[in-house]
């Protein structure tokens, strides 16, 4: 006679037993009318769990994260457009100045626009960029640009930000 | 209706092809809720939680590295998401989830009268939705998901023989409440 502990009818009830202890517990399940019942209502509560119902979501469930999602997906494709359009636009008047720069330098070096510069020109245009920007570099204009470049990240900030308060109320819209 | 495995959906979905991403929606939508309703025993709060959660997931799948399987995966972000609307919300859970020698007792609120009616099925049901968090969440992934004792561990972050512990108790709480009751006659 062995003593069939909770722990043993569990494991019999999910087939982890090994062949020497499974044969012993089916011995005293011949001999043991309590141990039988013990494990019929073991048997009976794995069934009952087995039958364990489940819960249904309302039937536009599937809809309304789609479309939140679309939603969002939108969102970020505004904001990479913004970002984007914001970069090109300071790319754009980097390049402006750089270019205005190299014209003047050009000029400043004796080369003409409309004829095509000698090789030997490029090293006094190279010399004549790189002082023109030390010109500009002067404290008074560090601060004015300085200044500008300020404003102009307040200013992207705030529409960045208000572009994305305005996607969270629509989103917060959405059922 | 695609006949797609998980993998493959994600894959598609990866590639830009976001619609797919309802299949997987379709596929986990009542199983994630019926574990939600176990949890927070409300099933508006629950389909509010299973919303963020499938959200989640979406924003997270190209984290997802196919070491488990998707279900496991995603079964991690729904139990989380629940404990952490739990906690936000400060119900007492704590006692039940810091210990396992926490002693399991359910308490039967059934009606004698009802009872009276030998439907033991009726019975047994009840009891289950006395069952705390966690035993409540193994039972669920065990029985309805029929994930495996290691899935459920991965999905719940908890050793696999924790697991198995509480899928015990809960069975063995069950059991008693039936012999406590006099069930036993009519299972004989």
């Amino acid at each position: 006679m062995i003593e069939l502990s909770d722990e043993i009818l569990n494991n019999y009830i999910d087939d982890e037993l090994d062949q020497y202890k499974l044969s012993e517990v089916r011995e005293q399940f011949k001999n043991s009318e309590s141990d039988r019942l013990r494990l019929a209502m073991l048997q009976r509560v794995h069934r009952e769990l087995g039958k364990l119902e489940s819960f249904e979501v309302s039937g536009n469930f599937t809809s309304i994260i789609m479309s939140k999602l679309q939603k969002k997906s939108k969102v970020v494709r505004k904001d990479r457009f913004f970002m984007v359009s914001i970069s090109s636009i300071f790319f754009i008047i980097l390049l402006a100045v750089m270019g205005y720069l190299f014209i003047m330098s050009f000029n400043n070096a004796g080369g003409s626009t409309q004829n095509v510069p000698d090789i030997n020109n490029y090293f006094s245009i190279i010399t004549n960029v790189s002082s023109s920007i030390k010109g500009l570099m002067t404290p008074k204009n560090i601060s004015i640009i300085g200044s500008i470049l300020s404003f102009c990240i307040i200013i992207t900030g705030y529409l960045f930000f208000e572009n994305q308060r305005q996607a969270k109320r629509n989103l917060s819209k959405l059922p | 209706m695609k006949n797609l495995t998980d993998i493959e959906i994600i894959e598609s979905v990866k590639k830009g092809n976001h619609s797919d991403y309802a299949l997987l929606i379709d596929k986990y939508k009542n199983k994630a809720f019926s574990l939600l309703v176990r949890m927070l025993k409300n099933e508006m709060e629950s389909e509010e939680v299973l919303q963020d959660c499938f959200l989640k997931a979406f924003k997270s799948l190209g984290n997802f590295r196919q070491e488990s399987k998707f279900s496991t995966w995603f079964y991690r972000i729904v139990y989380n998401t629940a404990l952490t609307r739990l906690s936000a919300k400060k119900r007492k859970i704590e006692t039940e989830m810091s210990s396992l020698d926490d002693h399991l007792e359910i308490k039967s609120e059934y009606d004698y009268r009802e009872a009276e009616q030998k439907d033991a099925s009726k019975y047994i049901h009840k009891l289950i939705e006395q069952l705390p968090l966690k035993y409540a969440s193994v039972i669920n992934m065990y029985y309805l998901d029929n994930m495996s004792c290691e899935e459920i561990s991965e999905a719940m972050e908890t050793s696999l023989a924790n697991i198995k512990v509480i899928l015990h108790r809960s069975r063995n709480a069950l059991k008693d409440q039936l012999i406590k009751n006099n069930y036993a006659e009519e299972l004989l």
